[in-house]
């Protein structure tokens, strides 16, 4: 028995992977045109696949398997692990096809993946340029509070690197609070080649009549430029840009004509769109006390924004609040989509049978060109016996008529004074520190240069005594003084001493002959001629000068 | 004396005309009128033509959190809000609504700090204006050490502090333009081991994630999560904070993510 208990754990581990795994097929649209080649993902979670899922396509459809990636996330310690194939799923042909379910085995156990279902429409016309822009509202004509969506889109059949578009004032169309602005990238084959598509939406609301279409977008178009010569391009020292070349284009323009919505009758809730609504209570027997939710969905092609359900009518044996409406929307394959769930809780005070009267919600609709009226059930409400007051109601708003408190704090409002007005100053800081900076360095460098300029002028050799001598003035004494005065500079430099203290043996005493001849020779015929009157000729004159330029050692 | 005073007093009265004709603030309040009239798209638009100006400051980043955040798109919220915070980073409010926009979004790894830790205090403008204030000081000590008035100590040491200050909020902002805080918006980014769409994936951002960059090449972005996960991601999905890439985004209703 033991035995078999665990042989039974032991099945049930090795099968745990494949009872708690999912299979799950999605493709990026399931709107096509022949010829498009979109995304095609097949994620196995919680388990490991035996091997590569084929995916087999019905004639019309290509699939083309690419690759497999492997993730674990890990949430609240749960750990959870997603096999992702990756294919490439080409519309061949026109039609409406169901692709899957599509086996996957997933440790010996066989999974399915749901059905998705497609549609490829007719081969657009595609543009035998290389490269066009296009902008269009769809649908081109609406009503006043319909919501319509602007594609923007950029057709390639060369590598376009990256586009940036500006689009023109929307006058008199507002985005609504909900919706995401999708943009799609896929490409389509032709008998010219393959295609890049590039688009984008706007989900927009048309709040003024007439016509408010678009003059046309201007698109700048970054273009691979392969065949560009590679400079060195100072902001990208690794070379990883790819070269290219900037292109502008202007698309045509987007017509858009709105019309007014016609009188409104009595009790039309705004809601302007094609639009259903289906009601559920989750329970139809409680005690008196107890609260009943019952919940509105809502889905259409019209924006939720703001819209509430109105209260139920007041009967006797119940109170009725109202919730907070939930309500979001995308915008998928070109197309806006809301969908919401009001709920309205109630709580019975009283036994008996709650029977409330249906609510009738009107709309416009777009496509019928009229308002439409929707009636929305409640379930009759089997109410017992029980202690009114007791209700757990989770989460409801004000009853009717009251206002809700908010939750938590909202989000501080905008900033219209104060310091986060100071210019940041991050981008010119090394200007700013450069310019603070300068007039201290400026002046620093002044100083330095002062102090240099002194410093050369004090090394700056004086004329020398045999340049001195080379011109001599006309007086036969003043020519003697000079030349003695010259004389003896020479010797005090050649003999570290003093000039004027030299005498005539002394100054020649440490000097070799035939110098000390000379020095001694030209010192008695300058004393001659300054004390003793004799002449000063050009033999003393010439002598003097060897003297020096010998003892300058020249 | 009495010229050295009226040097000073003009030079304040032309940084006051400036700071009260600084164009942010007059595009702040047309936006802020659009707001009050209940037109978000349009003051949205007014903020985001106003962050793609030079002269760009906390608030026009803060007021563009805000619009986006009443749009209902939390994560270009936060990547505004995150640029309001690296340049006004005690500012309350941006901290407050950083929050609020972080509990809207569930399963988003844990959002990463400034690309240097101080700069949760301080910015680097307002440590490299100090360094450069100080410069400044310095310079007029310098002068009047050649006068003969004060030591080459003083200007010496308020010089080399300048300096540093300086040389340390260039820094600190070379590294948060290297690597600037990223959201993922839109839908989740899939991170993938190389830069091209061929590559392996390595793992998933969900849209609102505050990441770091770590790097960039064409089209690709290397990014970091708050709990490690790194891999490149296309940056189409990505905005990095502060960053108005596609001028697109300033018109009412604009793309979310470049056309």
């Amino acid at each position: 028995m033991v035995r078999q208990l665990w042989m039974l754990l032991a099945v049930l581990w090795w099968a745990s992977p494949a009872l708690a795994a999912r299979v799950d097929l999605s493709v990026a649209t399931r709107e096509l045109v022949e010829g498009q080649v979109v995304a095609l993902t097949l994620d196995v979670i919680d388990g490991k696949p035996d091997g590569v899922p084929q995916i087999s396509a019905p004639p019309g459809l290509e699939v083309h398997y690419q690759s497999q990636s492997q993730q674990t996330t890990s949430v609240n310690f749960k750990v959870s692990r997603m096999v992702r194939f990756q294919y490439q799923l080409k519309a061949v042909a026109e039609g409406e096809y169901t692709l899957g379910p599509v086996p996957v085995q997933v440790a010996g156990q066989p999974l399915a993946s749901r059905v998705v279902r497609l549609t490829v429409g007719p081969r657009p016309e595609t543009p035998d340029r290389p490269y066009v822009a296009d902008l269009a509202f769809l649908p081109e004509e609406a009503w006043v509070g319909q919501v319509v969506v602007l594609r923007y889109r950029l057709r390639a059949r060369v590598e376009v690197l990256e586009s940036q578009w500006t689009l023109p004032e929307l006058d008199g169309l507002v985005a609504p609070r909900e919706g995401d602005r999708p943009r799609s990238r896929y490409a389509l084959e032709d008998e010219l080649g393959p295609m890049a598509v590039d688009e984008s939406f706007i989900p927009l609301v048309a709040s003024q009549r007439g016509d408010l279409g678009l003059d046309g977008a201007m698109v700048r178009i970054s273009l691979a430029d392969r065949a560009k010569g590679r400079g060195r391009d100072p902001f990208d020292p690794f070379r990883m840009m790819t070269p290219s070349r900037t292109e502008s284009l202007v698309t045509d323009s987007a017509p858009l004509a709105v019309r007014a919505l016609p009188p409104a009758p009595a009790g039309f809730t705004g809601l302007v769109g094609d639009f259903e609504f289906a009601a559920q209570a989750d329970k139809t027997q409680v005690s008196v006390g107890d609260s009943v939710n019952w919940v509105v969905t809502v889905q259409g092609d019209g924006t939720l924004e703001g819209f509430e359900l109105p209260p139920l009518e007041a009967v006797d044996g119940a109170r009725v609040y109202q919730s907070s409406p939930r309500t979001g929307a995308q915008v998928r394959d070109g197309r806006y989509q809301a969908a919401g769930e009001l709920t309205q809780v109630i709580v019975p005070t009283a036994e008996g049978t709650l029977a409330f009267p249906p609510l009738e919600l009107i709309t416009f609709s777009p496509t019928q060109g009229r308002y439409l009226t929707h009636r929305v059930e409640v379930p009759p409400i089997e109410v017992q016996a029980g202690a009114e007051g007791e209700a757990a109601v989770e989460s409801f708003g004000a009853a009717p008529g009251q206002a809700a408190g908010p939750e938590v704090r909202d989000i501080a409002g905008e900033k219209l004074v104060g310091p986060a007005f100071a210019v940041a100053l991050d981008p010119y800081l090394g200007w700013l520190v450069a310019l603070a900076a300068a007039p201290g360095l400026g002046l620093l460098g002044l100083t330095g240069w002062e102090r240099l300029r002194e410093r050369r002028r004090a090394l700056e050799v004086a004329p020398g005594p045999s340049q001195r001598i080379a011109r001599l003035p006309e007086d036969p004494l003043e020519r003697a003084a000079l030349l003695e005065g010259a004389l003896r500079e020479a010797l005090a430099v050649r003999g570290g001493g003093s000039a004027a203290s030299l005498d005539r043996r002394a100054a020649a005493a440490g000097l070799d002959e035939p110098l000390r001849g000379q020095v001694e020779s030209a010192l008695r015929a300058l004393d001659r001629v300054r004390y003793g009157g004799a002449e000063l000729g050009a033999d003393e004159v010439e002598q003097a000068r060897q003297a020096v330029r010998g003892l300058e050692g020249r | 004396m009495r010229g050295r005073w009226i040097a000073i007093a003009l030079s304040l009265g032309l940084a006051a005309t400036l700071a009260t004709r600084m164009p942010g603030r007059e595009i702040v309040r047309q936006g802020a009128a659009r707001m009050a009239e209940g037109d978000v798209p349009g003051a949205r638009a007014r903020w985001c033509d106003a962050a793609t100006s030079p002269l760009v400051s906390a608030a026009i980043d803060y007021n563009l959190g805000v619009a986006w955040y009443r749009e209902g798109d939390a994560p270009r919220a936060l990547a505004a809000w995150r640029a309001a915070r690296a340049r006004s980073p005690r500012d309350p409010d941006v901290a407050h609504n950083l929050a609020l926009a972080r509990a809207r979004l569930e399963g988003v790894p844990a959002p990463v700090g400034p690309a240097v830790g101080w700069l949760a205090l301080v910015t680097p403008g307002e440590v490299g204006g100090l360094g450069a204030v100080l410069l400044g000081v310095a310079s007029a000590l310098v002068g009047r050490w050649r006068a003969g008035r004060v030591r080459a100590r003083a200007w010496a040491l308020v010089g080399g502090l300048g300096l540093a200050l300086g040389l340390v909020g260039i820094h600190a902002a070379w590294v948060q333009v290297r690597h600037p805080v990223a959201v993922v918006v839109d839908r989740e980014a899939v991170l993938r081991a190389e830069p091209a769409a061929g590559a392996a994936a390595t793992g998933t951002l969900p849209a609102g994630s505050e990441v770091r960059t770590d790097g960039a090449r064409g089209e690709w972005l290397l990014l970091r999560s708050g709990d490690g996960a790194r891999g490149w991601a296309h940056r189409d999905g990505v905005r990095l904070a502060g960053e108005v890439s596609d001028r697109s985004e300033c018109v009412i209703g604009g793309p979310s993510d470049g056309g």
